[in-house]
């Protein structure tokens, strides 16, 4: 499954358009994350286990948009998207969206 | 004598976290620079076509991430400074270390993955809020930079 | 046409700065700003208290004592009677006071006495005990009253206010800098400040002198306090809500000598002895 971040997949040719694909998923911090950037807040720096729960958790989100793709048939996604909102209080959502095409 | 230690205690932690700080952040600077200079060469643009014909193998897409945090002694600046008004100057290392760094993972991505070229790069901020605190402080600013991975014949 | 990536400069997204100059300078100029409202909200209070008659003021606070009775220990009232026969007759002075006092004794193993907005007089039991002549303790008593002849707790009550008003104003209600500003607000403070002390010792002598022809025996409180000597009386004294043993005594030696009063005479048994509060008038 390609995917792209353009309006086509570069060096191939898109045939068929089959519509808007989404991959979603929802994640929580663990209280041991909680406190170890508790204390990097004070020294600043790279919150390495942050970094690694939003990273895990966009493979996931676009992992899913790529399921979904498989599932109407398409081989890419082109154009695609990231957004983050705040569903509650330590928790956020992170989706991915794009356009599932056929290329060849 | 208290009042002496009750104001003391507070400076203390600010000079520690200054000195600490300040090394951190010189630290990540050199090693941003040199992984900077040698992904030099790599054509890195954010519109999705090129101008010109070109022979492409193969796209991906490819995405670099980091969350960084203020250290103590510069968000005590970024406090007084909200007071006062003007440009928030302790606040300016920590966002652009943090998306040099995101562009610089993903073009390393780019690269680890066999491409040479990065196109239509997108960058995007969110802020992490503190959750033990009701939301209201916050915990770090996630930087996300994404784009698509091209491998593109010689002759560019 | 052709693509030629270069590197541009960093720099440009980057203030240089030297960060401990810039913390100092902001640090400093806020707290001199700070400083200087607080001085204004001081004058300014000052200037108003006055407007506002004694009677409202006690009335007002007298609500408090209402409230305050219950928690008031109830032990050693015959004490407390005759403290509140001392302050009556200390009272008698201060023709144009609004206020009733009251008296109300408290475990401590401190000498101390405090003055409460709407006429309440605390005093320890530690004062009770290390107090060698009622004169001494009309001292304290008299100086206590002196807060309320010059409205400080109207002032004090003003200041406060007024201070928390000028925080949230900026946005600073409850955070983590007005602690910052707070402890140095102890500095430009909401309690009586050393001017205040100043003028509640020397209504507390004019009172004694009224009552006894003769200061003597004011001093035996210093003698008897803290004991604190040197730097932590340096330091107390800058911070603290009481102005130093030394520097009070000296002031009030020279007040007294001013008004050429008295410093030696007879000093009348303790208040705690079989011997009741004296009936003492000026002999004229």
């Amino acid at each position: 499954m390609l995917c792209s971040n353009t309006e086509d997949i570069p060096g191939q040719q898109i045939v068929e358009f089959y519509g808007v694909v989404t991959g979603s998923t929802v994640r929580a911090k663990h209280i041991g994350r909680d406190i170890a950037a508790g204390l990097k807040n004070f020294v600043g720096g790279e919150l390495k286990g942050y970094t690694e729960l939003l990273q895990e958790a966009r493979e996931e989100a676009l992992h899913r948009m790529m399921e979904q793709a498989r599932s109407v048939g398409a081989n890419a996604v082109i154009n695609v998207r990231f957004g983050t909102s705040s569903v509650a209080q330590g928790a956020a959502e992170l989706f991915a969206y794009g356009t599932a095409v056929k290329v060849e | 004598m208290d009042q002496l230690i009750i104001l003391g205690f507070p400076l203390f932690l600010l000079l520690l976290t200054y000195f600490i700080g300040r090394h951190l952040e010189s630290n990540h600077y050199k090693s941003i620079r040199e992984r900077e200079a040698a992904t030099k060469d790599m054509v890195a643009i954010n519109f999705p076509r090129f101008p010109f014909d070109v022979e492409i193998e193969r796209a991906g897409m490819v995405m670099g991430s980091v969350v960084v945090s203020h250290d103590h002694f510069k968000r005590f600046l970024a406090q007084l400074r909200i007071i006062v008004g003007g440009r928030i100057k302790s606040y300016e290392p920590l966002l652009d270390r943090a998306r040099r760094e995101a562009v610089l993972r993903m073009k390393e991505q780019a690269l680890a993955r066999g491409h040479n070229t990065v196109v239509n790069i997108r960058l995007e901020t969110s802020r992490l809020a503190n959750s033990r605190r009701g939301g209201k402080g916050t915990a770090g600013v996630e930087m996300l930079a994404y784009g698509t991975a091209l491998t593109v014949r010689e002759g560019l | 046409m052709k693509a030629d990536p270069r590197e541009p400069d960093d720099s440009v997204n980057l203030t240089p700065t030297h960060w401990l100059r810039e913390a100092t300078t902001l640090t400093v100029g806020l707290t001199v700003v700070a400083v200087g409202v607080f001085t204004t909200i001081a004058l300014l209070v000052n200037l108003l208290a006055p407007i506002i008659p004694l009677r409202i003021e006690a009335e007002v606070t007298e609500a408090i004592w209402a409230e305050v009775q219950e928690y008031v220990p109830k032990g050693g009232e015959d004490i407390v009677a005759r403290l509140d026969t001392l302050v009556g007759q200390l009272a008698n002075h201060w023709p144009d006071r609004e206020y009733d006092f009251h008296v109300a004794v408290v475990e401590a193993d401190r000498p101390n006495a405090f003055a409460l907005p709407g006429g309440l007089i605390i005093v320890t039991t530690d004062l009770i005990r290390i107090a060698e002549s009622e004169n001494e303790l009309a001292f304290v008593l008299g100086h206590e009253l002196g807060h309320f002849h010059n409205r400080d707790h109207l002032k004090a009550l003003g200041r406060g206010i007024l201070f928390d008003l000028a925080l949230a104003s900026i946005g600073m209600g409850a955070g983590s800098m007005s602690n910052l500003f707070g402890s140095s607000g102890l500095l430009t403070s909401r309690r009586f400040n050393r001017r205040q002390e100043r003028a509640a010792d020397r209504f507390g002598l004019e009172l004694m002198y009224e009552q006894y022809a003769t200061v003597a025996g004011s001093l035996d409180f210093f003698e008897h306090d803290l004991g604190v000597t040197g730097l932590s009386e340096t330091i107390a004294d800058f911070a603290g809500t009481h102005p130093g043993s030394t520097t009070r005594i000296k002031e009030m030696l020279d007040f007294v000598e001013e008004q050429g009063w008295p410093l030696d005479g007879e000093l009348l048994p303790p208040v705690f002895q079989e011997s009741t509060v004296s009936d003492s008038r000026v002999p004229e």
